[in-house]
Order: structure tokens, then sequence, then C-alpha cells
């Protein structure tokens, strides 16, 4: 693992020189940083919050060089302004000096963390989101040793940052994505999916478990519902998707009433809503970029209040997240993703999707006028009507298309699994 | 299917129904962790500081109105108290040069937070987010009294959440905050409009 991991840092990480032509691994130290700007190894908070001691520096001791996974750690479920690590990867030979020097310092820290924690336990409560960290004044804390302990320069440590790109925590990989690297492709969730080249992924600088669970998913990184590796019960079968347009519908207003707009829909119709992609900026202010809903949303607090039902299916309005649409890897597409996440039924090229997805009743109808907003009577009787009515939009409907939409969503899913 | 439909589809038949839906979406629909924090260190610097209010103006108000806009935001609001300049698009050097020719302490809220937090509100490329946006309409939405252009939807937003913390307020039997305050004087159009 250190020798993989060694021929691919780069150079904007924070390293100490190597001498050219050494047969040994050029470093004794690894380690993925956990800054916001993947310069150096941990964000020391201004006001280090609640700490959490992590794993403790367990190693193989067997080998000259072996993954140590030391919690050097602070902040699990936030606390503090700026979380800064909850553990630090790291990947050292374990019988180096130097190194055995600096985990067992860690060790020590580690331990004195653990104290500073209970003492201060009572003051600390409510951890999650934004509450005073109970960190006791003067006591560094382990990220605040790692820091210093590296930046010192101990004598015969070769260490250096693992690079970014290949390596991300969750703020480089899902707050602020390196752009350039984690481009949008053809044939994933536009913009959110991370490249082939990410070795390791920290699914940190998340404020909670539902939070981790959808920004993975939504990066592929998480088993989908209803697969063999997916402990969740099978998806609903009826689903409601929409889209906005990246260039038209970007504002934030746009996507706030959209979102308020589909929710009432999906309630209204019993159906799951798809989450669809969000945007983080307008086009005026530079092409605009897909994110995820927790770019600016408080995910935990949305499922947390009923808006959001991860218990599938009978609530009346929930959220299926679209990695659950997605095909597993070497899998055929389910959809293209312009389909996935634009539903419409006056687009013809479109349609067929929907109506796989949703048997009974493809798509909502438009509502009745362009100008006044409509209400659920309306919406209800627009559906009845043209559900009993003639439906023109079939008619693009090709017959093999019209056969597999017969069989539902459950089954084109598991065909695809 | 749903291109704007947030201005066709609005509420459920059922009051009742709509009730509910509200109270959820309200509690729901926060800014993310990072952004309630910048937003709550603002709110408490400003509020530490005596208080603020804040003044929403568009660009096509800049267009149509020109400085008039401030110099009716100051009949409104004291001119005296640091007032926080609220827009929807960046607001051009011009735009604050009329601000402070009008009232005595404006508040940008981009120069209010400090460099450490930039990353939240920017790409990697420089550019700034809806992120910053966000943090402006809640900041907005928690000064002493907001006057704005009602009719925007990012003024809608701002009071939308104003109402959330009125009603926070009223049922803490704390000092309850002022309703939006429309920079036009309008209560016709303004009849029966919801907020989000």
């Amino acid at each position: 693992m250190l020798q993989l991991a060694a021929e691919a840092p780069t150079d904007s990480g924070i390293a100490a020189p190597v001498a050219a032509g050494t047969r040994t691994p050029p470093y004794d130290l690894l380690l993925q940083s956990d800054s916001r700007d993947a310069m150096i190894p941990c964000e020391v908070a201004l006001a280090e919050p609640a700490a959490n001691p992590g794993g403790g520096g367990s190693s193989d001791g067997a080998g000259g060089a072996g993954g140590a996974g030391v919690g050097v750690g602070t902040a699990a479920g936030g606390g503090g302004a700026w979380p800064c690590v909850s553990s630090t990867v790291m990947f050292a030979r374990t019988r180096a000096p130097a190194v055995l020097a600096v985990l067992g310092r860690l060790k020590e820290q580690t331990a004195l963390d653990a104290a500073a924690l209970t003492t201060t336990a009572g003051a600390a409560t409510g951890g999650s989101g934004g509450g005073a960290g109970g960190w006791a004044g003067g006591v560094p804390s382990a990220a605040q040793t790692l820091t210093s302990l590296l930046s010192a320069a101990p004598p015969g440590l070769r260490w250096r940052l693992l690079p970014a790109s290949t390596f991300p925590n969750g703020f480089v990989a899902f707050r602020r994505p390196l752009d350039a690297s984690w481009s949008v492709t053809a044939d994933t969730h536009p913009g959110t999916a991370v490249p082939a080249s990410v070795v390791l992924l920290r699914a940190d600088w998340t404020p909670g478990p539902a939070t981790s669970r959808y920004l993975l998913r939504e990066v592929g990184l998480w088993p989908l519902d209803g697969s063999s590796l997916s402990t969740s019960p099978p998806p609903p079968t009826r689903w409601l998707a929409y889209g906005a347009d990246g260039d038209a519908d970007a504002a934030l207003h746009r996507q706030r009433g959209s979102l308020r707009a589909a929710l009432m829909l999906a309630q209204l119709l019993k159906r799951t809503l798809v989450l669809p992609p969000f945007w983080r900026r307008t086009a005026h202010d530079g092409s605009s970029r897909p994110c995820t809903f927790a770019y600016l949303f408080d995910y935990e607090t949305f499922a947390q209040a009923s808006v959001v039902r991860e218990s599938y299916p009978r609530t009346s309005m929930t959220i299926m997240r679209p990695a659950a649409l997605r095909p597993q890897a070497g899998s055929r597409p389910l959809m293209s993703p312009s389909c996935l996440h634009h539903v419409s039924i006056m687009s013809p090229s479109c349609l067929h999707h929907v109506s796989i997805m949703s048997p009974g009743l493809p798509v909502a109808p438009r509502a009745c006028s362009p100008r006044k907003a409509a209400a659920s009577d309306q919406v209800s009787h627009r559906a009845r009507r043209w559900l009993s009515g003639r439906r023109p939009e079939r008619r693009h409907l090709p017959g093999a298309l019209l056969q597999r939409r017969q069989r539902g969503p459950a089954a084109f899913l598991a065909a695809a699994a | 299917m749903f291109e704007h439909l947030y201005h066709r589809f609005e509420r459920f038949k059922d009051g009742g129904v709509q009730a509910e839906f509200d109270a959820r979406l309200r509690a729901g629909l926060r800014p993310t962790p990072e952004l309630q924090v910048a937003i709550t260190l603002l709110v408490e610097a400003l509020r530490g500081r005596g208080g603020y209010n804040c003044l929403h103006v568009s660009a096509a108000d800049l267009e149509r109105n020109g400085p008039k806009v401030f110099s009716r935001a100051a009949r409104l609001i004291s001119p005296r108290r640091p007032t926080l300049l609220s827009a929807d698009a960046a607001l051009g050097a011009k735009a604050r040069s009329q601000m402070s020719k009008h009232f005595d302490h404006p508040l940008y809220t981009a120069e209010l937070l400090p460099p450490r937090q930039r990353a939240l509100f920017e790409d990697v490329e420089g550019r700034i987010t809806l992120a910053l946006e966000l943090v402006d309409m809640h900041v907005c939405a928690a000064a002493q009294s907001v006057v704005g252009n009602l009719l925007t939807p990012f003024a809608q937003g701002v009071c939308y959440e104003r109402d959330g913390l009125r009603g926070v307020a009223i049922a803490a039997n704390a000092t309850s905050l002022p309703r939006c305050m429309d920079l036009y004087s309008r209560s016709a159009e303004l009849k029966g409009l919801r907020w989000f």
C-alpha cells in the first residue's frame, strides 16, 4: 500500500526532500489531508470542537511497511465552527523510528483528548450541528499535535500529503469539488460522480450519517437500494422526477420553489420524489455547475423533519436518491442522464423512460393555467382526466417500449442489477 | 415538466394539509450546518454591535429608479443604524456609492464574512456560489427591520425566513420582529401573496 501511495503524490503537498535514487520507499509517512485546501495535514480549528478519540494507533508491526490508522481527531458530528478531522488516514512505515515517535506522541495526545472530552462532556451537550465545542482551554488537540509535530519537521521523518485528486477528503469531494478533474461526464450523474482515479475518499465533513449516505450514493459509492449489498428495503415503485435547467432555472428561488412544488405533487400523487441535481451558481455568475442537495441545504434536517422519509414505501412523500436509479458497474444504463432528471410528458425522447419508471400514471400532467397558480384539486382533476381520456403523448411510444413498461420498474431495476 | 412549476402549483385545497406541509418544509429546508454556523456568527456579531436593518434592492430597482431607491428606503428605516444591503445580484460600485450617501453604516454580507470562510462560498475557480445568496437571505431575514421590493423572489424568500423567525419568537414569548416592509408601500399587489 505504501508503495502504491508513494508513487502518487504530486508536488502540491508539503514534502520533505527525498534523496534521488533511493531503493527504499521514499516516504515514511503519507497522510491524507483533512483541510479544506488540502495543503496541510489537518485544519486546526480556531475554537477546537469536541474530541473524538478515534481508532487508536493500530499497526501491523510485522512488515516494514504497513497501514496505520490513527485517530487524531475531533468533531464527529460537528460541534465547533470548523470541525477539523474525525480520523486521519495515513500510510506509514511502522518500523521507522521517526514514525514510531510521531505515532506514539499522537497516541498520548489521543488519550488526553479522551480525558478532555470526558471532563467537558457535561458542557458539550448537543454535539451535532454548531454547538460550542467542549474543548478544555489550553489543552492541545490531537489535530494540533499532529500539525505541530509535522511542521516541526522531525529529523529522519520523510513525509508528505497524499494528493487530493486521488485521496480527497470530504470537503474537497463534496463541498468544494476539484472542478478540473471532477468534471461532468456523459455516462455518470452530472457533476456528482467521482473520477475513476480516486483511490480513497473520506466521508467526513458531513453533519451526520444520513448526509453521508446520501452523498456517497450520489457519487456511486454506496450500495443501491434493492441490490444484494444493500440492507435497505426495496425501493418503491411509483416515482416522480423532475429536473431544472442549469441555465434558466438555477436561481436560488427557482430551485427552492421547484423543490417545494415537487414535494407537494409527490404528496398529492403519493409518489416517491427523486431528488434532482441542484445548481451551485447561476449562469450569469459563470457556467452553472450541478451539485447535490447537501451543498446548500441540510440533508440531515431534511430527512428528520419528515419531509423526507427514507423508509419505503408506505409514506406518501418520500425521497429516493437518483443514485438508486443508476445502473451498477458493468450494466447498461437504465436511462440516459438527461432523461433521468428531466421528465416531460411533452418530450417524446424521455417519455418511455417515464413510463418505465411509473407504470400507472406516467407523470403528473401540467397544471391548468400557465399564469395562475394551480391548486391540488386542479391537478387531481387534470390527472384523472389525463388517465381516463386520450393520451396523445403515448403515440410516441414504440411497441417494444410499451411492453417494457408493462413489466414495471421493479423488474426493470432487477434486470439491470 | 417542472420547469417553472414553482409558480403553477402552490397550494393544497385542504388548508390543514397545506399547513402541515408548510410546517414540515419550514423545519426541513435549512441551510447546511456550515452555512448555518456562518449565519449565526454574522447575526450574533451584528446584533452584538447594536443591531442592524436590512435593505433589499434588485438590479431592476436600481435601473429604473436609481438613487431614489435609497432615499426612499432611508425614510422607512433609520439611516443611522447599520444597514445591510442585500441583493440577488452583484451590485456595482455605483450602487454602493449611493448606499453610502444615504446610510451612515452600510454593510455587505460578502465583506462581513472572514476570509477563512470564503471556501464555503466560492468554488476552486474563485467564483461565488449560491451559498452566499442563501446566507445573505438568512442574515437579512434576522435584521431588526427589513425593507425591500417584496415582489421580487429574493425578498419573498427573506420574508419567508423572517416569518419563521417571527413564529419562533412568538412561541418563545420573546420580542417579535416586525414584518417585512415594501419599499414602494404597495398593498394591493401584495395581498394574499404567499412567501417562499
